[in-house]
């Protein structure tokens, strides 16, 4: 297999992975917990480093994951004393521990090459030639083995403890009642995401983490309601995005994750702007259709109140109408032609009236 | 029905959240000097209809006069006390400059407050007898006495048309007691207080008209002649026993289902 | 020590920091009582985009891109300001919420900025003026000049006066904003106002600190001054003191033990103010808290135990 197909593997392995744990975190409304983690799990790493001096050890992610769940308890803890609002807890709680982690690296440790860029989008194009040897046989990337492992993993859990999870993110209050204990849940799943994010991290950095994590999953977010349909399409958009960043990285010759990166991005936003029925468009179309509902209605209400008013017969001068209603003139004009071509409203000569059509229209309440 | 006699005059009032119709063709008039109650179920409009009259939201049709003058003019005759739940109280500031910011209006951009608004606060907080906690910190307080402080701050504002939005929730009985002693001497004062209300069982009690709201105004005038079973069972939809007993009203079953409802069939 | 104080360079980043750790401790203030923390994080990281934009407009400008905060800043400004435009949109627009709109935001103007960056960084033949330009990611305090200088003490300083100029309608719209509305101050007009001076004390800093932990410089002091007091003209001066003096210990720190860097060393030690207010600020602080409950206890059991005696 060519290097450049390797690395693809490695990012549509590592796509799937973020995309399914960014699912839950977007429908919990946490998804900043993802910026927070990918930065938190610095410290944990270069540790790691030191100790295990090899950059896939198991131990090191478990070692980084716990840097990970060390961010989630202390943000915790603060929220607990509600001196401190959450946000601001995990922007201070993060940044710091990002901050240790920028100055271990800065210090040139024995064995610690750790390049600052890395920190950010990660490694995925040398991380192909770190192959795994098993005797004289080369199985591929060492990464790439490591990112199956974590996705086996969580696709494990997410299957044997998918209805947890889903009472987990909807309905916590639900979940007590029913005898669960959707805190060790959420803590074990946060578990799970701090692991994905480490060894994520490795090869994507803390970028692509990010943006893997929430864009797929919010894109999808907009596309359905189910949350299984959600994590299919996720992973979907996670594995387009992969696709088209690595090959426009490749002819950019530069690291991949941030293509990666801006494609899941430009996704949503084509996702957020076409999307049938949640779309940005789809909605104001459905909003325009409304309004001008309203309108319609509004101004045959007009006349029917003008008619208990006035002399019967004589009808409404458009001018009367419009001091009537506090639009400006450009939406009672249009208000007014569409009534008029559907004949809910009738030009008697001497003024507008409602027609017996404009009446049973006007039946058909709203509420 | 000219509206001169009127502190509030409401006509074919229409206002809708993003459009969709929250106030559906609302007519209301509120005398001078009367203590109105307005209430419904829940996601009836009721707070909409103050945003309204604040010109927080903008109508799509109909008219809001106030002392018979479009209220867009009469931004300096009304007084608002919104729910106590839509702040954050653990804000920094103290009792006393809370109070103050209701003399904000009255300067206008760029002045700052001086002695003769900071006197004007002291006494206000004097009227509500927490005169003693002027300068403890908002978080302090407790809830029946974050209720006071917010009147004191519509009392500096000093308004003859005061709109308040729920000022019982969360209170003690006590609190509620001093209240509505308050609200009735603002009454006795010539004030027009018109006010969004949960509890039914003291709607008789407290006020002297009563307006139901159902996104549109079933009816109103003196509670006397309208807070009658047959009305309430129409701006509640059926089972009123049921609310009676809980003691508030229970939310209609799906005012917010209704909506979705109302869009899909739009949407054919 | 004494070396450094006449050094000029040293005074250059010295006052910059500290005049980037003020403006933002105070503004940050708002942005915490709002609620929008997670803001400067956004902000800061989607200016990169600005900023590799007009690194390479000056490019096509002049032949060689220019790094001069002149340069980028309005373009930061600018990549800043859109993206919260296109989240306030996205939340208003769809059923997204203001959390993951933010991330979205924030992978699309990031991942385009860094992919701006690396093209910029490998591109061949060179683009005059790349080099050092990777410091925006994480900060270079010591690259500071006497033009960044002023750049960042007019902007600061016109943001600061916004402040205070309009210290009590910001103060009610933060409290307040419906009652503020009521009043006749326009709430979307406030809400950009404030928008703008928040994203112009951001952009000011990443310089400095670099786009990843300018959300400390932001929201650490705010948190720390908070404890403190009970006013918030108090909250906006602790919380400028504190952004300066971690500025101060920043730069100091990188300019006598080599391979420092500045930026994280500001944030430890705003972090390190942080967990000293929230332990022992008097009245709220965990400590003290701790203590009146003890206390109360006490008086409780004397109480009783008054009761019980005959």
């Amino acid at each position: 297999m060519s290097l450049l197909l390797w690395t693809l593997a490695i990012a549509l392995v590592t796509a799937m992975t973020t995309a399914l744990c960014g699912a839950y975190l977007v429908v919990k409304k946490e998804a900043l917990v993802s910026e927070g983690l990918s930065h938190a799990v610095l410290p944990g790493i270069l540790l790691g480093f030191l100790w295990f001096q090899d950059r896939n050890s198991p131990f090191l992610i478990l070692l980084a994951a716990g840097a990970g769940l060390l961010m989630v308890a202390l943000v915790h803890l603060i929220k607990r004393t509600r001196l401190v609002d959450g946000d601001a807890s995990l922007g201070i709680v993060f940044s710091a521990l990002f901050s240790g982690g920028v100055i271990l690296a800065s210090q040139n440790l024995r064995n610690v090459h750790f390049h600052a860029d890395s920190i950010i989008d990660g490694n995925l194009a040398t991380a192909v030639l770190d192959r795994l040897q098993w005797g004289e046989v080369d199985l591929g990337p060492q990464a790439f083995w490591v990112m199956l492992l974590t996705l086996a993993l969580v696709l494990t859990f997410i299957m044997m403890f998918y209805k947890e999870l889903k009472l987990m993110v909807f309905d916590e209050t639900l979940a007590r009642s029913l005898g669960f204990r959707p805190g060790l849940v959420h803590m074990v799943w946060l578990g799970l995401v701090a692991i994905t994010t480490v060894s994520a991290f490795q090869v994507a950095g803390s970028i692509l983490v990010v943006a893997l994590m929430i864009a797929p999953p919010a894109a999808a977010y907009l596309l359905t309601k189910d949350l299984f349909r959600m994590l299919v399409v996720s992973a979907l958009i996670a594995i387009v995005s992969s696709v088209i960043g690595v090959y426009a990285g490749y002819h950019l010759d530069i690291e991949p994750t941030g293509p990666i990166a801006l494609a899941a991005g430009l996704c949503f936003l084509s996702v957020a702007l076409l999307a049938p029925g949640q779309g940005i468009l789809s909605r104001r179309r459905t909003r325009q259709r409304q309004q001008a509902f309203v309108f319609n209605q509004l101004l045959l209400v007009q006349l029917v109140r003008g008619a208990q008013g006035t002399k019967a017969g004589s009808g409404y001068s458009p001018e009367t109408l419009y001091r009537q209603v506090a639009w400006s003139r450009r939406q009672f004009e249009a208000a007014l032609e569409r009534c008029l071509e559907q004949k809910w409203i009738l030009d008697q000569g001497t003024g507008y009236q409602i027609s017996e059509q404009g009446e049973r229209y006007l039946e058909k309440d709203l509420f | 029905m000219l509206g001169n006699d009127s502190a509030l005059s409401l006509q074919g009032l229409t206002v809708a959240y993003d459009h969709k119709p929250v106030l559906w063709d609302v007519d209301l008039q509120v005398p001078v000097g009367v203590l109105m109650g307005v209430v419904g179920p829940n996601g009836a409009g009721k707070s909409t209809l103050l945003k309204a009259v604040l010109g927080i939201l903008s109508p799509l049709a109909g008219s809001i006069q106030v002392f018979g003058q479009p209220h867009s003019m009469q931004r300096k005759q009304i007084g608002y006390v919104p729910q106590r739940s839509s702040v954050d109280w653990d804000f920094p500031t103290t009792v006393l400059d809370l109070v103050m910011m209701g003399t904000y209006g009255r300067l206008g951009w760029l002045r700052r407050p001086g002695a003769a608004e900071r006197e004007a606060a002291r006494h206000a907080l004097d009227r509500v007898q927490m005169a003693d906690l002027a300068d403890r910190q908002i978080g302090e307080l407790s809830g029946g006495q974050q209720q006071r402080a917010f009147l004191a701050r519509a009392f500096v504002q000093d308004a003859p048309l005061l709109l308040m939005d729920e000022p019982f929730a969360g209170v003690d009985a006590t609190t509620e007691q001093t209240l509505i002693d308050l609200m009735h001497e603002l009454r006795q004062q010539g004030k027009t207080l018109v006010v969004v209300h949960h509890d039914l069982t003291t709607v008789t009690e407290y006020f002297d008209q009563v307006a139901l709201l159902n996104r549109k105004v079933i009816g109103a005038g003196r509670v006397s002649t309208t807070f009658k079973t047959e009305l309430l069972e129409k701006t509640y939809g059926g089972s009123l026993s049921q609310c009676r007993v809980a003691g508030q009203p229970m939310s209609m079953p799906d005012a917010e289902s209704a909506e979705g409802r109302r869009d899909r069939d739009n949407d054919v | 020590m004494f070396d450094l104080l006449t050094d000029y360079t040293f005074q250059t980043v010295l006052l910059g920091t500290m005049m980037i750790g003020a403006v933002s401790g105070a503004l940050g203030c708002f942005a915490y009582l709002r609620r929008q923390s997670l803001i400067g994080d956004v902000v800061s990281h989607s200016s990169l985009f600005g900023v590799m934009l007009f690194f390479l407009a000056s490019y096509a400008l002049t032949g060689e891109g220019s790094k001069s905060l002149v340069v980028l800043i309005p373009g930061a400004i600018a990549a800043g300001t859109a993206a919260l435009l296109l989240t306030r949109t996205l939340v208003r627009r769809t059923r997204l919420k203001e959390d993951s709109g933010l991330g979205v935001m924030l992978a699309l103007f990031f991942g385009a900025g860094i992919v701006l960056l690396r093209w910029v960084q490998r591109t061949d033949p060179a683009i005059p003026g790349r080099r050092g330009l990777q410091d925006y990611l994480f900060g270079m305090a010591a690259a500071m000049t006497q033009d960044d200088l002023w750049m960042i003490a007019t902007l600061g300083g016109l943001a600061v006066l916004v402040m205070l100029l309009l210290w009590k309608e910001l103060k009610l719209f933060t409290f307040d904003p419906v009652f503020s509305h009521s009043l006749g101050y326009r709430s979307t007009l406030l809400d950009t106002l404030l928008i703008m001076i928040l994203v112009v004390g951001i952009v000011i800093g990443i310089q400095s600190v670099g786009v990843v932990l300018m959300i400390a410089l932001l929201v650490t002091p705010a948190s720390a001054a908070r404890q403190w007091t009970r006013q918030l003209g108090t909250m906006v001066m602790l919380a400028a003191l504190m952004g300066a003096v971690c500025g101060l210990i920043g730069s100091v720190a990188s300019a006598l033990y080599a391979n420092v860097p500045t930026g994280p060393v500001i944030v430890l030690s705003a972090t390190l103010i942080f967990v000293v207010s929230l332990l022992f600020a008097p009245r709220r602080g965990v400590v003290s808290r701790i203590g009146r409950r003890r206390k109360l206890i006490a008086s409780q059991a004397v109480a009783s135990s008054g009761r019980s005696a005959p």
